[in-house]
């Protein structure tokens, strides 16, 4: 290390490696230096600029300025020029830039317009330039939109940079390295923190609906923390999972929700532990050549999290936001009110052949058979349950993090408190999570750093959608004319099948603590200058407790209280080697080699303890209870990986990148136990080329292409092997019985993926990607029926295949660009063909067989009776007789559609006028089709009788000859050819589920810096936000993105809106404050 | 020590020693299928084991099998969410009925579970294994096998038949459905083994000699060897652990392994039976997914055709005289037992069989009486065969309202036309479409006529 700074001092690139800090103090000590770099790094060159004229009084430079790239290239040939002289008065100007964001930004060019003349900024973001006095700035740096600056005559200026997005020279993470965008083959997508926080949720994944081409995002119910569908580029399988691979610094994360207790469908988001406003970045890859490097697990696509973390040499920084707002459901279900449901089951019972005077809602004094009327239409009352159950509720957020770093050191401390009640009067999500990462320079060579996260979140829970003993059913398909209490004020609910909406709320104890630690380690050891050696060890820990207690006032808890406690536990290790080399020759060359391996281990505890047998309802401890059931479960997977990858550039202009990782996986057949992912991806920079290089107006075109495998390996842990189960107990004594079936060949699905794209950018204000991908899954790992003659029902199997095929396009623009105004649009659509190729035998989903599998079909196929009308005459529903034989029986169902949007994508906004910001996001999602089973339930024709209540849609039926209506006639009877007016699986409750949704909108602004400064406030800002303000759909029901059977295997179902909490809409307010 | 040589140290010792192979996983929950009974204890749990499918949900459990047999009959209606069983109270089940298709494929799931023990109870070598036990545990897997064969052919008719463990999914390749009477030979043949092998002390939760009587008996009674039902019913009714009838009627459901029952599955607080859930009415815990209709109510709280039977059903409205709860499964701790064979349908089974034999008419009238004055009805006088027949009918509507007789009894004795109402076109609906899922899943399998 050197300790003393001599008077003369020659700085070889080839010598010791100095730090800034170093260079600095030197440089006021000596007299004479003598400097021999190829590139001056940027820091010594302002430095040397600022004593240019000072104390040094020879300085001899040998920069090698021709063949640079980057930022350094221009700055470099300032010293091969002298001040150009002129009649004008020369002015000293000295400014500070900073970014939008407040933070000031060091080594950003000021040059004169019209000369080579020019500085750069210090560590501070301080410059002094001699100036014209008619002269003009121009600020250029990279990553941010270049500004020019007219002088005249001030001498004091603050320059602020705004951030431009998709830059070339943005940097990209790509799996294990990083590449300027320009220098990319795949398809990848970034979305940056400042677009993530414009939306209200709970998780960072439901943030980005709308914002990456090719990545659908769906929240499966209203309440917060619950479950989000995430597809990237369609869906590659049936039973091993769709769900993208999270990986956050470097942490290969559990996605899978831990829940154990059913609520109805409903499960929850295992990412909504992660702050959102801890995140940086967010990449999506999404072709082959990026996600080949993730082998067994990247078939799904891969979403790579990056956190904050501190900057070196910047002063340190507190930013402080907080907000506050309220939620409320935007649309409810109509339902018939007590004296339409009344009338309507009066004409039931006439149609069905009873007479009239038996009706059942006759006077109450016509008793027939001992049986008096329930009193006429008319005289019944309603009942809403709905108010009961939905509310206003109030959503807050306070988030605080310390910043900085010095020469070898760097921090970032987070924490944040979320607290998000739902629209449903029982439910809320919690979150307390805190954050620290720290990158230190222990030697010159040796780099360590670590990054945790730690979560503690609460849910406040209850039953909704699909469980007739929950809230949501309870209020909404009760039938309205049923009173809340009886006459004696005790609940009622007795009739029907539902539970009592009071009972239900007064009486709910369901709750959920989840408990999260997510941790990396790494060191990186230069081994060389460019070759480096990293090792990473991670654990993704795990937790949730869920504590639920139903009462004795609830159905669930007769007759004497039941309580259910499960503890779930999940650990993911990981430990990572990457060895990469990165070389640059003669500037013709760019190469990048890297190596690693990967070892993973994932253990999964489950213990549950069902209680009953309560004394009263004062007790809920499992110990105060009669009877304790317990369950565990152990279970784990192991992953063995070895990856290697090159990227080679000549002359920036050709670029070829491959990739290659072989898995072992524990999950599969001992046959089949490794498996091999190459890809390989090329680009051609078509811009660089001497024909194109001085078209002015074109800024970049970019041709680029790959192919490669990837698998997926996310099955049961113990698939391949035959087992027997133990727990199958009778007379309290341990019983074994068979399990499944063996299949040693068991092993990987495979997706092919190609992938081809452009990127072109224009007038500085364009850029515009296409990409077009055509992926193809086979050895689909499917879990075939099988003969039950055999005692199984079905075996899993490597036995079909599937494709995908789509486009997606993005398009930014700077529409305009002035010192007081700017407007920057984003706009991408996609679009995805999904098709089940090969299926040995097709299948139905979920507990109601409307959902199908089938060969030549898409999946989330709908399985139904084509309706094509009703017969005026008659009233009856006409179903489409498939295979004509006179009558409608199953063989006459077909598939009628499904659940797949054509097109889906958003739009985006920004603008900033002044101090003030404005942003607005919209998202859609275009062809789509919903199965609303609230409407089959609901519109159910009489045939629920008075268990189920009416939608009022179900008072358009048809009543008598002649009248076109839209349901058919009322009946509990079978139709002659043997269908169903109602209660039957028809085509008529499938619909549109196309919307376009103005997703958010932030109206903010930045206090003057002359009035936070005097607070000592580096920045301030307040805005106000709308999070799904207005929606524009065709469908029925209260939101067109809610699925019902959320908790299904692999989300295996989509498109079914049963009683599900629709997404809120939340206005909040909020400011964000940096010190 | 150098910071350099330090750097090196600390990457180093990173570096993964991984001793543990992360591939080899372990479980403790599942064992390898062909290890899975090795010795005394092993076996005596993989008989518990099909037992437990026996009772499983979709068997004689709550949700599949179990309301299949009483829906289809004339004394339910369907009241609750799941609209495939008010097909089969409605008679307009097609090939895709979830509670017909989980039921098949459970009924197999426990003959493969037989299979496995029959197969391997022989080749267990462990002292503590006695022959004595060894032959009982056996004969249970019989008992149960011939029972699941049982059900089977008397609600699909002919069948695959299937008596080895299955292995690997090709093992089914070629087995065609047999015909009733050869499915009828393999139920008779399983009791034939089963018999020799068990022991006679009563137990009335497990297979043992009488269960092989009654079921039998039961068998004789659908294959109309009248002679046989009545030497085989005789058994039970003979015996002092069985007659005479407990009373008042309700004792036998409100007692667990009361002396009414030769056969019963058990259940536990922690072993539950779903049956409760979907008969009680949500101010009871349940779902009421089904409910006795008004026809058999009113029979029921006749007193002079329903008497103390009336205690299966309660009204749960105070102002609808007509909504019933059925209570034969009623307990909210959900332990209640699934009944299978039990001390009055043997009466009725003699009283029926001697009917028919025509020999002992007086004999058949008394076994009729046994049940009546147990249920605190008066005294049928039926003289004639067909007198005494169709008061047999009406009784075992009545003394097993809710259990899954009445279809069963409709068919074989050929009223199911007349007294469902179901055209005789519409005959083939007397044998349940086999499942749309299997016939897609198995070539060898052919759909019943009809459907």
């Amino acid at each position: 290390m050197i300790r003393s700074f001599p008077r003369k001092i020659q700085f070889n690139e080839t010598a010791f490696n100095w730090s800034w800090r170093q260079f600095h103090l030197s440089i006021k000590s000596c007299k004479t230096m003598q400097i021999n770099y190829k590139v001056l790094p940027s820091l010594w060159h302002s430095t040397l600029v600022k004593h240019l004229n000072a104390s040094i009084a020879l300085i001899i430079i040998t920069v090698s300025a021709t063949q640079q790239a980057g930022a350094s290239n221009h700055n470099s040939g300032y010293f091969n020029q002298s001040f150009q002289k002129s009649n004008l008065k020369i002015i000293p100007v000295h400014g500070v830039v900073s970014a939008t964001t407040g933070e000031t930004l060091p080594g950003v060019s000021i040059r004169i317009k019209g000369t080579t003349k020019g500085t750069i900024t210090d560590i501070d973001g301080n410059f002094s330039l001699d100036v014209p006095e008619d002269g003009t700035l121009l600020i250029s740096f990279v990553g941010y939109v270049t500004k020019e600056i007219s002088i005249r005559d001030q001498q004091q200026l603050k320059i602020q940079l705004t951030p431009v997005s998709g830059n070339l020279n943005d940097v990209v993470i790509i799996g294990y390295t990083s590449q300027r965008r320009s220098a990319l083959t795949s398809a990848i997508s970034s979305v940056s923190s400042k677009e993530l926080n414009n939306v209200t949720g709970a998780g960072f994944n439901e943030k980005l609906a709308g914002k990456v081409a090719g990545l659908q995002i769906s929240p499966t119910s209203g309440t917060p923390g619950s479950a989000i569908f995430v597809r990237l580029r369609g869906t590659t399988s049936i039973n091993a999972g769709n769900d993208p691979l999270y990986v956050v610094d470097g942490v290969f994360i559990n996605s899978n929700s831990l829940q154990s207790i059913t609520n109805g469908g409903q499960i929850t988001n295992p990412l909504s532990d992660i702050n959102p406003s801890d995140i940086e970045n967010i990449e999506v890859l999404k072709d082959a050549n990026a996600t080949a490097i993730y082998g067994a697990r990247g078939a799904n696509g891969v979403i790579l999290i990056t956190t904050k973390r501190g900057k070196r040499n910047n002063a340190s920084t507190i930013n402080f936001g907080a907000s506050w707002g309220v939620a409320k459901a935007a649309k409810l279900w109509d339902l018939a009110t007590g004296p339409e449901t009344a009338a309507l089951l009066n004409e039931v019972w006439t149609n069905d052949g009873n007479s009239f005077a038996t009706r059942p809602y006759r006077p109450v004094n016509e008793i027939i058979n001992g049986v008096p009327g329930r009193g006429l239409p008319e005289e019944q009352k309603t009942y809403d349950r709905q108010s009961i159950v939905f509310r206003s509720a109030p959503v807050s957020n306070y988030n605080l993090s310390l910043t900085g770093g010095d020469a070898k050191t760097n921090f970032y401390l987070g924490g944040d408190f979320t607290d998000q009640k739902s629209i449903i009067v029982t439910d809320g999500f919690q979150r307390s999570s805190g954050r620290f990462n720290l990158d230190h320079n222990f030697t010159d060579k040796l780099k360590i750093g670590t990054s945790n996260m730690f979560s503690y979140s609460k849910r406040a829970l209850s039953r909704i959608a699909n469980n007739t003993k929950g809230i949501l059913q309870s209020s909404v398909h009760t039938p309205s004319l049923l009173p809340i209490y009886n006459a004696d004020g005790t609940y009622n609910n007795t009739v029907g099948i539902f539970d009592n909406v009071y009972a239900l709320i007064n009486n709910n104890n369901n709750h959920a603590y989840g408990l999260r630690s997510i941790n990396n380690f790494y060191a990186e050891y230069a081994i060389l200058k460019n070759l480096k050696l990293r090792t990473s060890w991670s654990v993704d820990y795990n937790q949730y407790n869920e504590d639920v207690y139903y009462n004795s006032q609830i159905a669930d808890g007769k007759p004497n209280g039941k309580a259910i406690n499960a503890v779930t536990q999940d650990v993911l290790w990981t430990n990572e080697q990457l060895l990469s080399f990165n070389q640059s020759f003669n500037d013709v060359h760019d190469l990048n080699i890297f190596a690693g391996n990967t070892v993973l281990s994932d253990n999964y505890r489950q213990q549950s303890v069902t209680a009953s047998g309560f004394p009263s309802d004062q007790f809920s401890a499992i110990s105060s209870s009669a009877t304790q059931v317990a369950t565990g479960t152990k279970t784990g997977y192991g992953l063995r990986s070895y990856f290697a990858g090159i990227n080679y550039s000549y002359l920036k202009r050709y670029i070829l990148d491959a990739n290659f990782r072989t898995d072992a996986s524990s999950r599969f057949g001992a046959n089949h136990r490794w498996a091999n992912f190459p890809s390989v991806g090329v680009a051609w920079r078509v811009k660089e080329e001497s024909f194109l290089r001085n078209v002015r107006f074109l800024d970049e075109l970019k041709i680029k292409s790959s192919l490669g495998l990837t698998g997926n390996q996310n099955i049961n842990n113990y698939a391949s092997l035959g087992l027997s189960q133990a727990g199958q107990n009778y007379l309290d004594s341990p019983g074994t019985s068979p399990y499944q079936l063996a299949n040693p060949d068991l092993k990987w699905e495979t997706t092919r993926q190609f992938n081809v794209g452009v990127e072109l950018g224009f007038l500085k204000r364009f850029n515009i990607e296409f990409d077009y991908y055509n992926k193809y899954t086979s050895d689909l790992l499917v879990s075939v029926p099988i003969p039950a003659k055999l005692g199984f029902t079905s075996t899993l199997k490597n036995a079909g295949s599937m494709s995908n095929k789509g486009f997606e396009l993005t398009i930014s623009s700077v529409n305009v660009k002035t010192n007081s105004f700017s407007w920057n649009t984003s706009f991408n659509i996609s679009h995805n063909r999904n098709r089940v190729e090969k299926l040995p035998v097709s299948f139905t989903q979920y507990s109601r067989d409307w959902v199908q599998v089938a060969e030549g079909y898409p999946m989330y196929s709908f399985w139904l009776y084509n309706e094509l009308g009703i017969d005026r005459q008659t009233g009856n529903a006409i179903y489409e007789d498939v295979n004509k034989d006179g009558k409608i029986t199953a063989s006459d169902r077909k598939i009628v559609g499904n659940a797949w949007p054509d097109f889906t994508g958003g739009l985006t906004n920004n603008l900033t006028f002044k101090n003030f910001d404005l942003s607005f996001l919209f998202n859609f999602s275009h062809g789509n089709k919903i199965f609303s089973m609230n409407r089959y339930f609901q519109e159910h024709g009489g045939v629920r009788g008075i268990t189920w209540s009416f939608l009022a849609s179900q008072l358009n039926r048809w009543q008598q000859p002649g009248d076109d209506a839209e349901l058919p006639r009322l009946t509990t009877k079978v139709n002659p050819d043997g269908s169903q007016n109602y209660d039957f699986a028809s085509s008529r409750f499938l619909e549109d589920g196309s919307f376009i949704r103005l997703r958010s909108v932030t109206f903010g602004y930045t206090l003057p810096k002359s009035l936070t400064q005097k607070a000592k406030i580096a920045s301030a800002r307040i805005y106000a936000n709308a999070t799904n303000l207005i929606t524009w759909t065709k469908y029925s029901g209260p939101d067109p993105e809610v699925n019902t059977a959320a908790d299904l295997s692999n989300a295996s179902v989509q498109g079914l809106d049963f009683a599900n909490p629709p997404q809120p809409r939340t206005i909040i307010f909020g400011l964000n404050v940096t010190f | 020590m150098k910071l350099k040589n330090l750097g090196y140290l600390v990457i180093l010792s990173l570096l993964p020693a991984c001793t543990k192979n992360v591939l080899d996983v372990s479980s403790n929950q599942y064992v390898v299928d062909t290890q899975a009974i090795t010795n005394a204890k092993s076996a005596e749990a993989a008989v518990y084991g099909t037992y437990n499918k026996l009772k499983g949900g979709d068997y004689y459990g709550g949700t599949s099998f179990g309301p299949i047999t009483f829906l289809l009959g004339d004394n339910s209606k369907w009241t609750g969410s799941l609209n495939y069983y008010n097909n089969l109270v409605l008679h307009t089940y097609s090939s895709n009925n979830t509670a017909i298709g989980a039921s098949w494929s459970a009924i197999y799931s426990t003959i493969n579970a037989a299979n496995n023990v029959i197969a391997a109870i022989p080749g267990v070598v462990d002292p503590v294994l006695t022959q004595v036990n060894r032959n009982k545990l056996l004969g249970e897997a019989y008992f149960i096998r011939a029972l699941a064969y049982f059900d089977l052919v008397k609600t699909w008719g002919g069948v695959p038949i299937i008596l080895k463990p299955t292995r690997g999914v090709n093992d089914g390749v070629g087995v065609k459905r047999s015909t009733a009477e050869e499915t009828w030979a393999q139920v008779k043949s399983d009791l034939d083994l089963a018999e020799p092998l068990l022991l006679a002390a009563i137990d009335r939760n497990r297979a043992n000699k009488s269960t092989v009587y009654a079921l039998r008996a039961r068998y004789y009674l659908y294959r109309q060897e009248w002679a046989n039902a009545e030497t085989e019913s005789g058994k039970i009714l003979n015996d002092p652990n069985f007659t005479p009838l407990v009373a008042p009627y309700s004792t036998f459901f409100k007692t667990k392994g009361s002396k009414e029952s030769i056969f019963e599955l058990a259940a536990s607080t922690s072993d539950q039976n779903s049956l409760s859930a979907n008969w009680l009415s949500p101010a009871d815990g349940g779902v009421r997914q089904w409910a006795p209709n008004n026809a058999i109510v009113a029979l029921l709280r006749d007193p002079n055709i329903g008497g103390n039977r009336s205690d299966l059903i309660k009204n749960i409205s105070a102002t609808d005289p007509n909504n019933f709860v059925g209570i034969l499964y009623y307990r909210g701790t959900k332990d209640d037992p699934a009944y299978i064979l039990r001390v009055a349908e043997q009466f009725l089974i003699r009283a029926e069989a001697r009917a028919q034999s025509g020999t002992n008419l007086s004999g058949a009238l008394a076994d009729l009486n046994a049940v009546r004055t147990r249920a605190n009805v008066p005294l049928s006088t039926a003289a004639t065969k067909a007198d005494l027949l169709s008061a047999i009918e009406q009784e075992r509507r009545v003394e097993f309202a809710l259990e899954g007789h009445r279809w069963y009894d409709l068919i074989r004795t050929g009223r199911a036309n007349a007294v469902l109402g179901i055209s005789t076109a519409d005959s083939y609906k007397f044998l349940l479409p086999v499942p749309l899922n299997d016939l897609k899943a198995d070539p060898d399998l052919i759909p019943n006529p009809g459907y």
